[in-house]
């Protein structure tokens, strides 16, 4: 490939070396003939999104001559994407492709089948129909093309599963109505956090999500300084898995009333894992008798003044054996919460049970001493309490939070991350697929789990409206012991440790990887024979940013940092000695320069070491887990026009453990990408 | 209609500036954003529909197979095409498609809807001009060319219309070949010297990983032409398939090959003659590496190919005639490829015999379906029959041929004549499991005539003739004698405003042996099957088409097909069918 880039560039150059002697070049023929020859017409312009200002035309239906009707106008906006990833790795774990190539995807699909970049639209589209002036209707498209080079219809294909996520909305007199189906991820949010939220994760401003929705690079840069972390699309980012199904939102009803009820299937991937047979995303499946994995809710809501109240429930139930259909395993969620919102502060609770049924014979959690006895949870609490206080209100703007959630609440949908192991089958996840169970993990910083008790707080401070520091920590202890194991997201290049082995979990050389989408996860064993104690997990957050001018054009640097430990010690900081089963840290310094509004420069540095203690996974020798690993980037924002950009990402990266000596790898990694919006 | 020209005064603040970046991508000039227009659509629309019936001997005593059949299919493909600055143009096609009387369990295949195209192509620094995403690529005929799968260069109307959907539905655009990737291309003008510089540079992928055993392949591409004067042209080609190893854990086999070839043309004009001194040269290097076999086959090769031409002007009558010599091992897979797969089987009444043999893909199913065309690069030869040419049947870039080719032609837009002849005296370089060598003779040609221009009628009325004969002869141990025939015949006449009426007629003869040659993964002849025909294929059509307006039409024809085979008359049959076309184009 070296002369391959030798060519290009030599390429490029001498092009660049003439362009003073250039012609002006004509671009290539359109598809098709000019709209002068059809019966669609344009009238007039989109109005501006509330998100962002879209410039989808509104065309006119009606036969060409007649009075355009002032409300049938359809619009469309979206967005073309183009990428290329490539990588070359120098070292790479056994049974790992060199190099890949990976086109319109961004990440590898797993099992090499086509048509599985379903994250990734090559194509969004969204078309917008306002039939009447109080009624609208929303359909959303993901295409997907892979660019095999074998021309099949497999490779680009329509991304059906999250096709038609379309939405329709009608306001009355007695309130407001919107009704949505959805492919997967399509309601977030619908209900409370605990039953419908969403996570959030770590990534900054060099990470080049696939769904990155800025058109702007002052936009980006300007969110990446106030904001912790760049925020997932719930449709493409599968953090939450999200329901295939409709919801009915109701809102300003009389009497400061609010409801909203959803009904559907739940994505394979979630709580209910179907098993030897592939999943319906189908809506009328969902809807019939025979579905095995639905769900239902609802939630009542009242204003109270600014104040909301609400309750909440959601059953999830299913056959674990599809074919005859006699095993039905149920798990209900029944909260009520609220958010009281004061001028300097505000209260949000959430309080609740849930309870979980099944009659498998698979035994609880898959352990042999209750195989085939099947398992009922008994009464679990959701318990959540938060305190905030308000920027303005207060020096230092901040929230508190007290957690409990019992072992058995297990929502795929929720903000809740499931770490006790079960995939409410009652099935100990060993299926190779099954990448939504993380035993006994180490959490981030906002980050809530079941079987957990924790407190979370959450501290900004800004200095001279330019230099921002954040302090956030996480502490939190089992409710009950369930596993010997401890499952430690890898901060460090998460993104590109995820192809090695896609989607994929017991993998790795050592068969302690456990990859998700853009993240990977490993999990060790702990090797107490006594375990009798409750794990104590900590983080601790600490970013820092610091937006200047240099040379006259705006930077802005920042600096995340992380401590991460889990130990049988409950200690008031983070315990960092040889107490601790796991300690991690990781560092990451990341640049922004705008040279000029179009034309951003980013880069990366980033840091991360691992280290066990002598009672956990151990070499043959006696030496437990010391990793380390880097990542250095570099890369551009070219915004070459409002609505177009080009992005280029170079990345060197590395990973080795000094005493697991198959736990290495090593290589660069370039992403380019063009995106256009309409 | 009014359309908003959206500028953005924050980019509008700031000056077009060249970024050199040197070792990630040489950028140049970015452009003030003017927003023209941002989006537009395009579209087409066809409703297609056969009824068939299928008789004669095939099917006496037959009980099974289908006699009777219909099938038809709607489509829509959605362009929408955003073009955020001038200088930049994303243009996507979105299918969606339906089979008539595909319902239930049949619909998961039958019915979809599909991303068919995008692609984004600009000018950067009005300098190079790209394209990215599905890409329609060609060079000569001997490095990246998409060959006709056979000759009907002057058919009825009738047929051209069938034709154009195979075309448009497998990406058949001219001699292209469709692929994924990015092709970029300049022409820089000069001052002194030097007229101007044309270069080309096309980088695709061609086969993905499947991460285990397969890797990558990848084409890459390029040329240069120093025009430096109408009348002297020089130009350089490169063109490479090859693996990218590492994409693939446990590679099962490396593949290369590599063309370089020189271009030349001079041009000497006077009053009312034109001479072209033209020709195109190279060798090619092959190399294959096949684990199973632990094995490395390595040949290297070359052709040329030298042409004259003489023009007379007024008459816009051209006279050629070439020699080219193209190595038996010249190895060039971008322009060896066959456009369709000769062998597949048929999609309509494709069963004879008591429904146990799959009747051949004639020379109607070939003009007519579209699931018989290939879109992919094959490194080896393909297997070809040769009713359909055998002398060139890998197109121009057909190894292990020699010989003389002598041509007239005339075409002028404004007449209303178009006609052509060509005569090809080839032999093989290197015999075939013998020394003796293959000797082949081509006779070519057809015309086109506008009745209406010539008589200056307001209606359309046009007529067509074609033929190719061929003749392959051997003589030695092996002897081969083998001749095909085709004839075309076609007329359209407008007798009411925008309706025509088509006739169509097109007869195939082939008579005689061959030997086809059997190859291995490397391209070396391991066996020969016989290969010995006697048959006639006919084909007599009379349809209507009513134009709406460019490129959007309805037509109905009836089709009868007529299959003889003397030596088995089993496979002689009959086929009738009913043909329908709703187009929309706008």
């Amino acid at each position: 490939m070296s002369f391959l880039r030798s060519i290009l560039i030599v390429t490029f150059s001498l092009w660049t070396y003439a362009a003073m002697a250039s012609d002006s070049l004509k671009l290539g023929a359109n598809n098709g003939a000019k709209l002068s020859n059809s019966r669609i017409q344009f009238v007039r312009n989109a109005e501006p999104d509330e998100n962002n200002s879209r410039l989808g035309l509104k065309i006119n239906l009606a036969k060409e001559g007649e009075e355009v009707p002032k409300n049938a106008v359809v619009s469309f906006s979206g967005s073309f994407r183009l990428s290329a990833d490539y990588r070359v790795m120098d070292k790479i774990y056994a049974g790992v492709a060199q190099k890949a190539l990976v086109l319109n995807g961004w990440v590898q699909p797993y099992n090499a089948l086509r048509n599985q970049n379903f994250a990734n639209p090559l194509l969004y589209l969204e078309s917008n129909i306002k039939p009447t002036s109080k009624t609208s209707i929303s359909i959303g498209y993901a295409f997907n093309h892979d660019f095999s080079g074998e021309n099949d219809s497999l490779t680009r294909a329509a991304n059906i599963w999250r096709l038609l996520m379309a939405s329709a909305q009608i306001e009355t007199k007695v309130g407001k109505f919107k009704i949505g189906t959805a492919g997967a991820s399509g309601f977030p949010n619908v209900l409370s956090p605990l039953t419908s939220g969403q996570n959030t994760f770590h990534f900054n401003s060099f990470f080049r999500l696939p769904w990155d929705w800025f058109k702007s690079n002052n936009d980006k840069v300007d969110y990446f300084y106030n904001n912790q972390s760049v925020a997932l699309d719930p449709r493409f980012s599968s953090t939450s898995a999200g329901v295939q199904g409709a919801v009915l939102e109701c809102s300003q009803l009389p009497y400061g009333l609010g409801a909203n009820f959803i009904v559907g299937k739940i994505n394979q991937t979630t709580g209910y894992l179907e098993i030897n047979d592939p999943p319906s995303q189908n809506l009328l499946r969902t809807l019939s008798k025979d579905a095995y994995t639905q769900t239902m809710g609802a939630r009542i809501s009242k204003m109270i003044k600014k104040h909301v109240i609400g309750v909440n429930g959601l059953l999830n139930s299913g056959f674990v054996n599809n074919y005859t259909k006699t095993l039905h395993s149920t798990q209900y969620f029944l909260t009520t919460n609220g958010t009281f919102y004061y001028p300097k502060m505000f209260v949000n609770f959430e309080a609740g049970i849930s309870e979980f049924t099944t009659p498998a014979p698979f035994g609880q959690w898959g352990k042999p001493e209750t195989f085939g006895q099947g398992y009922e949870s008994g009464i679990n609490q959701m318990l959540s309490l938060k305190v905030g206080f308000n920027k303005g209100a207060v020096k230092y703007p901040s929230f508190f939070q007290v957690y409990s959630i019992g072992k058995d609440v297990v929502n795929q949908n929720s903000s809740i991350i499931n770490t006790t192991g079960t995939n409410n089958t009652g099935i100990m996840p060993s299926y190779l697929y099954e990448v939504n169970v993380f035993r006994s993990c180490m959490l981030e910083a906002d980050q809530v789990a079941n079987n957990r008790t924790g407190f979370l707080f959450d501290i900004t401070r800004e200095f001279w409206k330019k230099f921002k520091i954040n302090l956030a920590g996480n502490y939190s202890q089992e409710i009950s012991n369930e596993w010997n194991m401890i499952t430690m997201q890898h901060m460090a290049n998460k993104y590109q440790r995820s192809q090695f082995g896609f989607y994929k979990t017991n993998t790795g050389p050592y068969g302690r990887i456990l990859n998700q989408f853009i993240r990977s996860y490993e999990t060790f064993k702990i090797t107490d024979k006594d375990s009798s104690y409750k794990k104590n997990y900590y983080v601790w957050d600490f970013t820092m940013k610091y937006k200047a001018k240099l040379f006259g054009k705006l930077i802005v640097l920042g600096s995340y940092t992380s401590f991460n430990s889990v130990s049988d010690k409950l200690w008031p900081v983070p315990v960092f000695t040889e107490q601790a089963f796991l300690r991690q840290v990781y560092e990451e310094i990341n640049m922004n320069y705008l040279i000029n509004p179009k034309f951003n420069l980013t880069a990366q540095l980033g840091y991360e070491k691992v280290l066990g203690n002598d009672r956990i996974d151990i070499t043959a020798d006696g030496k437990t887990v010391n990793q380390n690993g880097y990542s250095a980037g570099l890369g551009f924002d070219w915004v070459f026009s409002k609505n177009a950009g080009f992005y280029l990402r170079q990345v060197w990266f590395s990973h080795k453990d000094v005493n697991f000596v198959k736990d290495e790898f090593k290589g660069w990694n370039t992403l380019a990408e063009i995106k256009v919006f309409f | 209609m009014e359309i908003k020209n959206y500028t953005n005064k924050q980019f509008n603040k700031v000056k077009s500036t060249r970024l050199f970046i040197l070792g990630l991508m040489m950028v140049t000039g970015i452009v003030h954003a003017q927003f023209n227009k941002l989006i537009d659509y395009s579209g087409l629309f066809r409703m297609n529909g056969t009824y068939n019936r299928l008789g004669g001997e095939a099917l006496d005593n037959d009980s099974l197979s289908e006699r009777r059949s219909s099938n038809a299919y709607a489509l829509f493909d959605f362009g929408i095409n955003v073009s955020p600055y001038k200088e930049l143009k994303v243009s996507t096609i979105i299918r969606s498609r339906s089979v008539i009387g595909a319902s239930f369990s049949q619909q998961v295949g039958a019915n979809i809807m599909q991303f068919r195209q995008i692609r984004i192509e600009g000018n950067l620094g009005k300098v190079i001009k790209y394209q990215l995403g599905d890409i329609d690529v060609s060079m000569t005929k001997y490095t990246l060319y998409n060959s006709n799968e056979s000759y009907h260069d002057y058919e009825s109307d009738a047929f051209v219309m069938r034709r154009n959907i195979v075309a448009y539905e497998n990406f058949n655009i001219g001699n292209n070949w469709r692929m994924q990737g990015g092709q970029f291309e300049s022409n820089l003008l000069f001052r002194k010297y030097l007229d101007r510089v044309k270069a080309k540079a096309l980088l695709t992928r061609v086969k993905k990983s499947n991460l285990t055993n397969i890797p990558d392949r990848y084409v890459l591409g390029g040329s240069v032409t120093v025009v430096q004067s109408k009348y002297v042209q020089l130009g350089a080609n490169y063109i490479s398939v090859f693996d990218n190893v590492g994409t693939a854990v446990d590679t099962a086999y490396n593949y290369s090959n590599r063309l370089l070839t020189g271009e030349y043309k001079f041009t000497y004009e006077m009053d009312k003659l034109l001479f072209n001194l033209y020709g195109e040269m190279g060798p090619s290097y092959f190399k294959y590496f096949l684990k199973s076999q632990r094995k490395t086959e390595k040949f290297n090769d070359y052709f040329y190919d030298l042409g004259l031409s003489a023009t007379y002007k007024p008459a816009k009558l051209k006279l050629y005639g070439g020699y080219r010599n193209v190595g038996p091992l010249f190895s060039s897979p971008t322009a060896q490829t066959l456009r369709l797969y000769p062998y597949s089987t048929p999609t309509e009444v494709s069963k004879i015999q008591n429904a146990s043999t799959t009747r051949q893909a004639s020379i109607y199913d070939r003009m007519t379906q579209e699931g018989l065309y290939n879109q992919s690069i094959y490194v080896g030869l393909m297997q070809y029959l040769p009713i359909y040419g055998n002398a060139s049947p890998y197109g121009q870039a057909t190894p292990n041929r020699t010989g003389l080719t002598v041509g007239l032609s005339h075409s002028d837009s404004a007449s209303s004549l178009t006609l052509d002849a060509k005569v090809e005296m080839l032999s093989e370089v290197m015999g075939e499991g013998t020394n003796a060598l293959r000797e082949f003779k081509v006779y070519q040609g057809g015309l086109k005539l506008d009745l209406a221009k010539l008589a200056s009628l307001k209606k359309r009325l046009g007529i067509t003739f074609g033929m190719s004969n061929e003749q392959t002869t051997r003589s030695g141990p092996a002897p081969i004698d083998f001749k095909t025939n085709l004839i075309d015949v076609g007329l359209n006449y407008e007798f009411i405003n925008r309706l025509e009426v088509l006739l169509g007629a097109k007869y195939l003869q082939g008579k005689g042996n061959e030997l086809l040659a059997q190859r291995d993964l490397f391209n070396n002849i391991t066996a020969f099957n016989d290969y010995i025909i006697d048959s006639k294929q006919t084909i007599l059509t009379a349809g209507l088409r009513y134009r709406f307006f460019k490129d959007s039409y309805v037509s109905v024809q009836y089709n009868s097909f007529n299959n003889k085979d003397v030596i088995s008359s089993n496979n002689n049959y009959q086929w009738s069918q009913i043909w329908g076309n709703l187009t929309i184009k706008f």
